[in-house]
């Protein structure tokens, strides 16, 4: 009986910080603004084909390079397929990678960070070294060796990406992790004989969790800007994934961005919306996050 | 104090040394040895309050978390006394480790840190208690309940948030959380030196209330003589590491052997002015820095009553007039 009753009083409590912080995320308009519009090119990328009717690799050789129109609305590109669905279909690749690898990132990285922070001396030494070896190799001789090893994919790049991008993170959880482990209620939770991964995963992680979750949306923003840079160039996704990259290599002739300015501008403004978007919800969380205020 | 008391020790630190490296260069070598706690020897005893004082960096935080073993001591014993037998909890196994820890708890100094900020207070308690046996959650909240109503704290409290209280507020919750396990000694370091002077008479009230009702035996540290004075039994007055002087605390005040302890003593500020003594011993210069300590007496620099053997040898600590009284003085050592 009372075990319910307490059970009740604590999910009233809980629903009760969650209202806060969705009043919170409702008056801070440019957050509310980055999650709509996140959410909104999430949809239209998943729900693709109930949106258009055409298939981003069906070629129509009679109808190429036609700017917008009503039939096309972002026109087509070279091999007469429809810029709109590939648009649609490459948001799909995308933001599936560059979430997938920004969510391994992250998690290499708070739990690599969150040792060295905690443990501190010899293992903290080891891991620092070791991220400051990934950190001055060059990244994209780095990417060029691990994708010409692993092959081209997409899943592979996921990979490459997630070895690549973990250092960040695992600094940032680091220097928070010192931060915090001179605090006294670490203290008081040694002295009450809580097991240590207790004390780092549910002490200790929560305090740290803002910087991370932004840390975590810079990185999904870019990741997907690496991929878009990577597959311009040819080295990322393969030419027949449609993804936002793939797309804009396209225009990698001086001829089409002078002429066919639909090819670029099109996945360009996606791009953009989209990382622009995102960083804007990473500011705003890590204020609304924050336990302290 | 009767002799049945003087028997019953709970908690005894033998020889107890706590040093840290100082690491420096390129290869980061050591180079040095910062003597925190060095040679400190105290008896504690079952139902009393220990009083421990000294300035800031005298070694007295360090010495209440060796003894909390949170820090690792160098050299040196501290046997415990489980159940009448007693065990060096330097050489605990991790299941005596957890025992002792469900016996001695610590109240820190810092209330603001000490409540995590993530968590509702019934949060901060709730897992100690788990840890520590209770297994079911309504029993927990019980005890949580319980163990804020001794700190006079409603159970309206339960759901908050640590921003919401004020400090005093808090290290009453602290202390709350740190009888919640039904601890027998319980090591206070600094409990109420973050706290306004008249929060402080309420907690330190409170604290002796629940000390008389629970049967508790206190480790009391402060720098401030007035507070220990009136807090404790006995008091342990430290310097540099090292204790100077052991006494009653009614003593104290009234028969101060240790040059040091005058010199604090005479700090204490009087309700009257120009009533009884008023005289203040100024120490000069500064505390030596416990990498690089004078040798001899280790107060031999600052010591207004210096003759030349404090240069040399090291006063040890002897009993001097009654056998409670101990000091470390050369003024005060036996012929031999």
């Amino acid at each position: 009986m009372t075990m319910t009753t307490s059970a009740i009083e604590v999910k009233a409590k809980k629903t009760s910080l969650l209202k806060i912080r969705m009043k919170k995320m409702r008056s801070n308009k440019l957050a509310t603004i980055g999650l709509l519009v996140c959410i909104g090119m999430t949809l239209l990328s998943v729900f693709a084909p109930f949106i258009t009717s055409y298939d981003p690799a069906q070629m129509n050789l009679s109808n190429i390079t036609q700017a917008p129109s009503a039939e096309h609305i972002f026109g087509t590109d070279k091999l007469g397929r429809d810029v709109f669905a590939q648009v649609l279909y490459g948001g799909r690749v995308s933001i599936y990678v560059g979430v997938l690898s920004a969510l391994g990132g992250t998690i290499i990285g708070v739990l690599a960070g969150a040792i060295a922070g905690y443990f501190g001396g010899k293992i903290d030494s080891i891991l620092l070294r070791f991220s400051e070896i990934f950190m001055t190799f060059p990244q994209l001789i780095l990417v060029l060796v691990l994708v010409s090893l692993l092959g081209q994919g997409v899943n592979n790049l996921i990979i490459v990406f997630v070895i690549t991008g973990w250092m960040t993170t695992f600094r940032l959880v680091r220097n928070e992790f010192l931060t915090v482990r001179e605090e006294t209620y670490v203290s008081v939770c040694r002295s009450f004989g809580i097991p240590t991964s207790s004390i780092i995963f549910k002490h200790m992680l929560p305090n740290t969790m803002s910087p991370i979750i932004v840390a975590f949306t810079v990185n999904v923003a870019g990741f997907i800007l690496a991929e878009a840079g990577l597959s311009f160039l040819g080295l990322g996704v393969p030419v027949t994934t449609p993804t936002w990259g793939n797309i804009m290599n396209a225009a990698q002739s001086i001829d089409v961005v002078t002429n066919y300015w639909w090819l670029w501008l099109a996945p360009g403004i996606a791009i953009s919306l989209f990382v622009l978007a995102i960083n804007f919800l990473g500011d705003g969380l890590r204020d609304i996050l924050d336990p302290k205020q | 104090m009767t002799t049945s008391k003087r028997e019953e020790m709970i908690f005894s630190i033998k020889n107890l040394k706590t040093h840290y490296p100082v690491l420096g260069g390129f290869f980061r070598k050591q180079i040095g040895t910062v003597k925190a706690v060095d040679d400190v020897t105290i008896d504690v005893r079952r139902g009393e309050t220990l009083g421990i004082v000294g300035e800031s960096g005298c070694g007295k935080s360090t010495l209440a978390k060796t003894m909390m073993l949170l820090e690792k001591p160098t050299e040196g014993k501290m046997l415990y006394d489980f159940n009448g037998e007693q065990k060096d909890v330097t050489k605990l196994n991790a299941g005596d480790v957890f025992d002792f820890r469900s016996r001695v708890q610590m109240v820190f100094q810092d209330p603001y840190s000490s409540l995590n900020p993530s968590k509702r207070i019934i949060e901060s308690f709730d897992e100690p208690l788990r840890v520590h046996g209770y297994k079911n959650p309504a029993e927990r909240k019980q005890r949580i309940i319980e163990s804020l109503r001794m700190v006079n704290l409603s159970e309206d409290y339960l759901y908050r948030f640590p921003h919401e209280f004020s400090g005093g507020q808090r290290q009453r919750i602290s202390i709350a959380r740190a009888l919640c396990i039904n601890p027998e000694l319980i090591i206070c370091d600094e409990p109420v030196s973050a706290l306004d002077v008249s929060i402080q008479a309420q907690v330190l009230n409170l604290m002796k209330e629940i000390q008389k009702e629970l049967n508790l035996t206190y480790v009391f540290i402060a720098h401030d003589l007035s507070v220990v004075q009136y807090m404790s039994d006995r008091v342990v007055v430290m310097y540099l590491g090292k204790i100077v002087e052991i006494s009653e605390a009614s003593n104290l005040h009234v028969n101060p052997l240790h040059p040091y302890t005058e010199a604090l003593l005479s700090a204490v500020p009087v309700p009257v002015v120009n009533e009884g003594k008023s005289k203040r011993i100024p120490l000069t210069g500064d505390v030596p820095s416990p990498i690089n300590r004078p040798s001899g007496c280790p107060f031999s620099n600052r010591c207004p009553k210096r003759m030349d053997i404090c240069t040399q040898v090291e006063p040890p600590l002897q009993s001097y007039g009654e056998e409670d009284h101990q000091v470390a003085c050369h003024l005060y050592t036996k012929p031999i």
